[in-house]
C-alpha cells in the first residue's frame, strides 16, 4: 500500500512516483506476492469518461481483504468505481483485476462477487424470497439448495417475516436489506456494497455492521461506500478517499493521517495541572498550538512530530506531573475528510 | 465455492434457466395482454363469422330447404304467386317501400316559371344564383331568361342588353340567355364559373312585370343535375335598389316510393333473395352463406397483410425490445448483468424466452384462426379439403408465424440493444418491408417478409384492378422453394443475433432520468 | 420558537382563481414542446399544403389566370366541400404524427419519474391536470389544422365575396367542427397511451400503432364477415364519414355519419376511462 504523497496531490495529473520496482508491482498485480495472502482488488491507471464528463481519472488502487470504505463527496465517482469493479461499465483505459479475475469475465467473477447497488428498483413480480431464489438459480444451484441459501440470507438480515411479500411493497429499509441479502446469498468472496447502511434503523445497522466484521475476519473483501464518517471510522480497516474522480488517499486511517504532514496532529491530554504542562510543552519547537480546555482539566495540543511529542510526554510524566489520558483528536475519517477533501 | 463450469452444456443449462425466468414474465405480464389480443383477433373475427353463418343457416332452414334446381329456374317477370306455388313457402318474406329522394321536376323539362302578384314596376331584372347546380359543380348555366309584363304575352327581355358575371367562354355570354332560343346547344346558353353568379337584363324602360320564365340546363339538353338549384329574382327601377320578387323553391326533392316484396329462399348452401316489384320478380341476389374457397382466400389475405405485417411485427417489437431496452428503462437490467453468466449466454436465454413465448402465442393464434375459419363449413367439404392438402396448409401457416417470430424477434432484439427509441427503427423497418417488392433482388434477401411470404401456403388474393406498383409492393416475387426460404431466414436471424451478441458484450448500464 | 413567531407572516395577498390555476401547467409545456426539433420541423412542414391551397384559392378567384389552365385542374381547385375535405385529410395526417411525437412527452415523464404526487399535493385535481395537458395538445395541433383552415376560408371569402359566404358558410363551420373532433380523438389517444405505457418513446409508437392496427382490424372484419360496418371501428374512417357529411361531400359506402359519430364518442369515452384509471398519484401494491 502506497498512499500518494500529499505534495503530489496537486499535481495528480502527473505520473506518480512509485518507490517499488516495476517487477514487484507486476507480481502484486498478478497476485500471490508471497503466496498466502489472496490477491486484492487492483485498479491500474483506470479512467472512465462519460462523453466529456469525467467519471474517474487514472485510478490506481490495491485493496486488500477486510473492510474498505470509499469516502467522498457526492458525484466523486464512488458508484462509478463500484460499477467498474463489477463489470456493469467498462473502463476507457487501464485494467481492473478482482482477485485476479477481470470484470470482463462475469461468468467467473460474479460467482465470487456480490454487489448491492443503490438502484432502488426490483422486478415488480418478485417477492423477497423469489427475488433471491431466482438469482441463485442462475448459479447452477438446484431449486432446493437455492431456496435454502435464500432463506439463510434472509435470516441473516432479519427479513424472514416479510419474505413472501412483494418487494415493491417493502419499506425503504426493507428494500435495502433485501438487496443486501441478494448480494450475500451465494457466499461471495468479494462484497461490493453501495451505501449499505442507508435507510436502516439503528438496530439493524448494528447487526449489519457485525455482519461486515464477521466477513472481514473470514478474509473476504468488503468494499463499501458511505457518507456517515463516524461509522466509517468504526468499522473500516482501510479507507479510500476520492474526490472529483481522483483518488486522494488510500490506506488505513492512521497511515493516511501520518502522511498528511501539512496538518499538525492533535492530541487531547487530560492532566491535573494543565497550565504547568502547557508551559513545558511550549518550549518544544514541534508544538505549534496549545489550547486549554474549558474545564481546566485538559489540553488540546497540536504537534508536528509525534515521536518527539511522545518523548516529551514521557519526560513530563516522569517529572511528576499527573497525566491521565492522551488521545489523538483527529485520527478519524472526519478529520481526514476535512483536511483532504473539505478544502476543495 | 462453485467454480465456473465453462462447458457448453453448463452454459446451455444456464441459458435455459435464464429463459425459464423470463418466460414466466413473457407469458404472464400484464403489459403482455395486448400481444395476446393481437394474436387472437383474427381467430375472434373468424369465429364471429362462423357463428353468424350458423345462425343464418338455422334461421333460414326453419321452414325447410328449397330444391336448388327449382330455385335456378325462376325467371325475371314471373308472378309472385307462381313463385310461391313452385318453390313453396319462402324461408323469409318481407316487404317494404323503397324510398328514393329525387329532385322535384320543377316545371317541365328544366323550365321554371315564377309569378309575382301584383305586377311590379321594373327596368332592371336580375337573376341571382346562390347554388348553381344540383350536382355541386360551381358552374351556372341559363339557357333562357324570359320576363313577361302584365299582359303576359310578350317577352320583355328578348334581345335586351344583358350583363352578368364573367362567362365561361366568350361565346357564352349573358346575351345568349336572352336570344330567344335554346336549341343551339351549349353555345346557346349563358355560362358562368365564378362567383358571384348573376344575370341582369336591362328592359330599357320601366315596365310592369309579372311572370318570369327561366330555362335551365336540362331545357337545353344537358343533364338535369346541372339545373340551377337555388336562385332568386330581383327587380329594380333605377338600377340601385333591388327588391326580391321570386325565389326558387330551394332544393326541391320529393320521395319517390316504390313498393316491393322480397322472398328469401334457401337451399342449404345458397340464399337467394328475390325482389318483386308490382307483383313480378324484378331481380334477385344470390349469396353463399358459406364458401370455403372464398374463406380460404380471405384467410390467406388476412394472414399476409394483417397477421404477418401488423400483428407479428408489433407483437415482436413489444416483446423483444422489452428484453434489453425495456429493462434498461425499468432499471432492472443490472440484475441480469450481475449473474454469473457470459453476456451472450444471457442474450441466448432472453432470445429463447421471447421466441418461445411469441411463437407459442402467434403460432397458436394462427392455428386458432385457421380452425375458426374451417369450423362452420360442411364437414364433407372440410374433409375433402383436409385430404387435398388442408393439413399441410395449416402446418405451414403455423410455421410461417413461428418463423416470423424468429426473424422479427432477432431483428428487434438487436435493435433494442443499439437504440432505446423504438419508433424510428420500427418505422424504417415497416417501410423497408413494405418496399421490399421494388428493391433489387440482393436487398430483397434482407427482408424478413420476403422469406415469410414463400412459406405461406396460399398466395394472397389481389383484386385485378389493383395497380401494378401496389401489387409489386404487396406481394413481391418470392423465392420458389420453401427449404430455401427457411434456410435464408435462419441465416439472416443468425447473422443478426451474432451482431447483437457483439453489442451486448460491450453494453454498459447507464440509468439516466426518464425524459 | 420565538424566532418563528416573530418573523413568519402568512401570505395574505390575492390568490390565483380556481380556474386560472390550471393555466400554470401549460405555461412551460409550450416552450418545452417547441424546443424539440422534430416537432418544430413537422409543424413547419405542415404549412406547405395550406400555402399551396392559398395559391389555388387565389388562382380560382382570378378568372384571367385560369384561362390557360387545364380543365381538370380547374375543376380540382374549385373551392367547395371537396377542396376543404382534401385539405383536411392532409392536415389531419400531419396532426397524427405531431400528436404521436409531442403528446407523450407531456405526460409520460411525469409518470415515469413519479412526479404526480408533486402535482396532486397542490390544489390541483386530476381532471385539472389532464385538462391542462389536453389544452396544450389541442392547441399545438390547432396551429396546423383549423387555424390555417380558417385563414384559407377567410381568404376565399375575401376574394369571392359575401354571396359565396352566404352560400357556403357551412363549409367553414363544418371544417372547424370536424377538425376539433379529430384533435380531441388524437389528443386523447396520445394521453391515454402515455398514461398506460409510461415511456415516452414507446407511448409514441403505441399512439401510431393504435391507428394502424384499428384500421387493419376494420379491414379484417369487413372482409371476413362480408359486411360494411366493420369500418366503424377505424377512427380515421369514422371521422372521414363525419367530415363528408359536414362538408356536403358524398359519403363513402358504409355506416353513415351519425353511426360514425357515435362510434367516435364511444372511443373517446373509452380513452377517458383509461386515462382516469391510469392517472393516479398513488400505486397500491398487493
Amino acid at each position: 500500500m502506497t498512499p500518494p504523497k500529499p505534495s503530489e496531490r496537486a499535481a495528480a495529473s502527473e505520473p506518480r512516483e512509485r518507490s517499488e520496482p516495476a517487477e514487484r508491482r507486476t507480481s502484486e498485480r498478478i497476485g500471490g506476492s508471497g503466496g498466502a495472502k489472496p490477491p486484492g482488488v487492483i485498479f491500474d491507471e483506470v479512467s472512465k469518461f462519460y462523453g466529456e464528463v469525467l467519471g474517474v481519472n487514472r485510478v490506481t488502487l490495491n485493496i486488500p481483504p477486510g473492510i474498505t470504505s470509499l469516502v467522498g463527496p457526492n458525484g466523486s465517482g464512488k458508484t462509478t468505481l463500484m460499477n467498474l469493479m463489477t463489470g456493469l461499465i467498462h473502463p476507457d483505459n487501464g485494467q481492473i483485476l478482482m482477485r485476479g479475475i477481470s470484470p470482463r469475465d462475469p461468468e467467473a467473477l460474479m460467482r465470487i462477487t456480490g454487489y448491492a447497488t443503490q438502484y432502488d428498483t426490483a422486478p415488480r413480480w418478485a417477492t423477497g424470497f423469489t427475488f433471491i431464489t431466482t438469482g441463485l438459480l442462475l448459479f447452477g444451484y438446484g431449486r432446493a439448495e437455492a431456496e435454502e441459501k435464500a432463506w439463510k440470507a434472509l435470516e441473516r438480515l432479519s427479513l424472514t417475516e416479510a419474505a413472501n411479500r412483494k418487494v415493491a411493497g417493502y419499506s425503504k429499509g426493507m428494500r435495502q436489506r433485501v438487496r443486501l441479502a441478494q448480494a450475500i446469498a451465494h457466499d461471495p468472496e468479494l462484497l461490493v456494497l453501495d451505501e449499505p447502511l442507508y435507510g436502516l434503523d439503528p438496530l439493524v445497522r448494528a447487526e449489519t455492521i457485525a455482519l461486515f466484521r464477521a466477513w472481514a475476519s473470514e478474509g473476504k473483501h468488503v468494499i463499501l461506500s458511505s457518507h456517515v464518517l463516524q461509522e466509517v471510522d468504526l468499522i473500516s480497516d482501510q479507507v479510500v478517499l476520492i474526490a472529483n474522480g481522483m483518488i486522494i488517499a488510500e490506506g488505513t486511517i492512521r497511515t493516511v493521517r501520518d502522511e498528511i504532514q501539512e496538518h499538525p496532529s492533535q492530541y487531547l491530554v487530560r492532566c491535573g495541572d494543565p497550565s504547568g504542562v502547557a508551559s513545558i510543552l511550549f518550549s518544544e519547537d514541534h508544538v505549534t498550538e496549545i489550547r486549554l480546555n474549558d474545564d481546566r482539566m485538559g489540553l488540546l495540543v497540536m504537534t508536528r512530530d509525534r515521536e518527539q511529542f511522545a518523548r516529551v510526554l514521557g519526560r513530563i510524566a516522569l517529572d511528576g506531573h499527573r497525566i491521565e489520558t492522551v488521545v489523538p483528536a483527529d485520527e478519524n475519517v472526519d478529520a481526514l475528510y476535512e483536511y483532504l477533501i473539505g478544502g476543495e | 465455492m462453485r467454480a465456473a463450469n465453462r462447458s457448453f452444456s453448463a452454459r446451455a443449462r444456464q441459458a435455459w434457466t435464464i429463459a425459464r425466468t423470463e418466460l414466466r414474465r413473457a407469458f404472464l405480464a400484464k403489459r403482455g395482454l395486448w400481444v395476446y389480443a393481437l394474436a387472437l383477433l383474427p381467430a375472434i373475427v373468424f369465429f364471429g363469422h362462423g357463428v353468424d353463418a350458423k345462425w343464418r343457416t338455422d334461421r333460414l332452414s326453419r321452414h325447410g330447404l328449397t330444391d336448388p334446381v327449382v330455385m335456378n329456374s325462376v325467371q325475371k317477370g314471373e308472378a309472385i304467386e307462381a313463385v310461391r306455388a313452385r318453390l313453396g313457402k319462402p324461408a323469409e318474406e318481407r316487404g317494404g317501400t323503397r324510398v328514393r329522394r329525387v329532385r322535384k321536376r320543377g316545371g317541365d323539362n328544366g323550365t321554371t316559371t315564377h309569378v309575382t302578384e301584383p305586377a311590379v314596376d321594373a327596368r332592371f331584372v336580375r337573376l341571382n344564383i346562390s347554388r348553381p347546380t344540383y350536382s355541386g359543380e360551381t358552374v351556372a348555366r341559363i339557357y333562357e331568361f324570359e320576363v313577361y309584363g302584365a299582359d303576359g304575352r310578350q317577352n320583355l327581355a328578348l334581345g335586351r342588353p344583358a350583363t352578368g358575371g364573367p362567362p365561361c367562354s366568350p361565346d357564352r355570354g349573358p346575351e345568349k340567355a336572352v336570344n330567344g332560343s335554346v336549341a343551339g346547344g351549349k353555345a346557346d346558353s349563358w355560362c358562368a364559373e365564378n362567383w358571384p353568379f348573376f344575370l341582369q337584363v336591362d328592359l330599357g324602360a320601366v315596365h310592369p312585370v309579372k311572370r318570369f320564365v327561366v330555362k335551365h340546363a336540362s331545357a337545353g339538353g344537358e343533364s338535369p343535375e346541372s339545373d340551377t338549384r337555388d336562385f332568386n329574382i330581383q327587380v329594380s327601377s333605377d338600377g340601385k335598389t333591388y327588391t326580391t320578387v321570386a325565389t326558387s323553391s330551394g332544393a326541391g326533392f320529393v320521395d319517390e316510393r316504390t313498393d316491393y316484396r322480397v322472398l328469401v329462399y334457401f337451399d342449404g348452401r345458397r340464399e337467394v333473395r328475390f325482389t318483386c316489384v308490382d307483383g313480378k320478380v324484378d331481380s334477385w341476389i344470390t349469396d353463399h352463406v358459406l364458401n370455403l374457397e372464398q374463406d380460404r382466400m380471405i384467410f390467406a389475405g388476412i394472414f399476409q397483410f394483417f397477421y404477418l405485417r401488423l400483428a407479428i411485427f408489433f407483437g415482436c417489437l413489444g416483446m423483444f425490445m422489452y428484453l434489453f431496452s425495456g429493462e434498461m428503462s425499468n432499471r432492472t437490467l443490472h440484475y441480469w448483468f450481475l449473474a454469473p453468466a457470459r453476456r451472450d449466454v444471457l442474450l441466448a436465454g432472453k432470445y429463447a424466452a421471447g421466441l418461445i413465448a411469441s411463437a407459442a402465442i402467434f403460432g397458436g393464434g394462427a392455428l386458432l384462426a385457421f380452425t375458426a375459419m374451417i369450423w362452420p363449413h360442411d364437414p364433407v367439404e372440410v374433409q375433402a379439403y383436409w385430404n387435398a392438402g388442408g393439413m399441410a396448409h395449416a402446418f405451414w401457416y403455423v410455421a410461417a408465424a413461428a418463423f416470423g417470430c424468429i426473424g422479427y424477434g432477432s431483428v428487434f432484439l438487436a435493435v433494442g440493444l443499439y437504440v432505446r427509441n423504438p419508433i424510428i427503427p420500427a418505422a424504417v423497418l415497416l417501410a423497408w418491408e413494405g418496399a421490399a417488392g421494388i428493391l433489387p433482388h440482393v436487398l430483397q434477401k434482407i427482408s424478413i417478409l420476403y422469406y415469410l411470404q414463400s412459406l405461406c401456403p396460399v398466395p394472397a388474393p389481389m383484386d385485378d384492378d389493383v395497380p401494378t406498383l401496389v401489387r409489386l409492393l404487396a406481394a413481391p416475387a418470392a423465392p420458389a422453394s420453401r427449404p430455401a426460404a427457411i434456410v435464408g431466414l435462419l441465416l439472416l436471424s443468425a447473422v443478426v443475433l451474432w451482431i447483437a451478441s457483439r453489442a451486448v458484450r460491450r453494453m454498459e448500464i447507464s440509468y439516466g432520468a426518464e425524459t | 420558537m420565538s424566532v418563528y413567531k416573530r418573523g413568519y407572516r402568512r401570505y395574505s395577498g390575492p390568490l390565483t382563481g380556481r380556474w386560472a390555476r390550471f393555466l400554470v401547467l401549460p405555461r412551460y409545456a409550450w416552450r418545452r414542446l417547441y424546443q424539440q426539433r422534430l416537432v418544430l420541423l413537422l409543424t413547419v412542414l405542415a404549412f406547405i399544403w395550406p400555402l399551396l391551397c392559398a395559391g389555388f384559392i387565389y388562382l380560382t378567384n382570378h378568372a384571367e389566370l385560369l384561362q390557360g389552365l387545364d380543365r381538370d385542374f380547374r375543376e380540382f381547385i374549385q373551392v367547395d366541400g371537396r377542396f376543404f375535405s382534401i385539405f383536411m385529410y392532409v392536415q389531419a395526417g400531419f396532426a397524427v404524427f405531431l400528436a404521436a411525437l409531442a403528446g407523450p412527452g407531456l405526460i409520460a415523464p411525469d409518470l415515469a419519474n413519479n412526479a404526480l404526487p408533486l402535482y396532486f399535493s397542490r390544489p390541483l385535481t386530476r381532471w385539472t391536470y389532464a385538462l391542462a395537458r389536453l389544452t396544450v395538445l389541442v392547441g399545438m395541433l390547432s396551429i396546423v389544422t383549423w387555424i390555417p383552415g380558417l385563414i384559407l376560408f377567410g381568404l376565399q371569402v375575401g376574394l369571392a365575396g359575401g354571396s359565396w359566404f352566404r352560400a357556403n358558410w357551412t363549409l367553414g363551420a363544418g371544417m372547424v367542427a370536424g377538425f376539433l373532433m379529430w384533435l380531441l380523438v388524437l389528443s386523447l389517444v396520445a394521453m391515454a397511451s402515455s398514461a398506460y405505457v409510461r415511456w415516452r418513446v414507446v407511448a409514441a409508437a403505441v399512439s401510431l400503432a393504435f391507428f394502424f392496427i384499428l384500421s387493419g382490424v376494420a379491414e379484417m372484419i369487413d372482409n371476413v364477415l362480408r359486411v360494411r360496418w366493420g369500418h366503424i371501428i377505424d377512427p380515421a374512417w369514422a371521422v372521414n364519414q363525419v367530415w363528408r357529411a359536414l362538408l356536403g361531400v358524398a359519403p363513402i359506402e358504409g355506416p353513415g355519419a351519425a353511426a360514425s359519430a357515435w362510434a367516435l364518442a364511444a372511443i373517446v369515452l373509452l380513452l377517458v376511462v383509461v386515462i382516469e384509471r391510469k392517472l393516479r398519484p398513488v400505486e397500491v401494491v398487493s
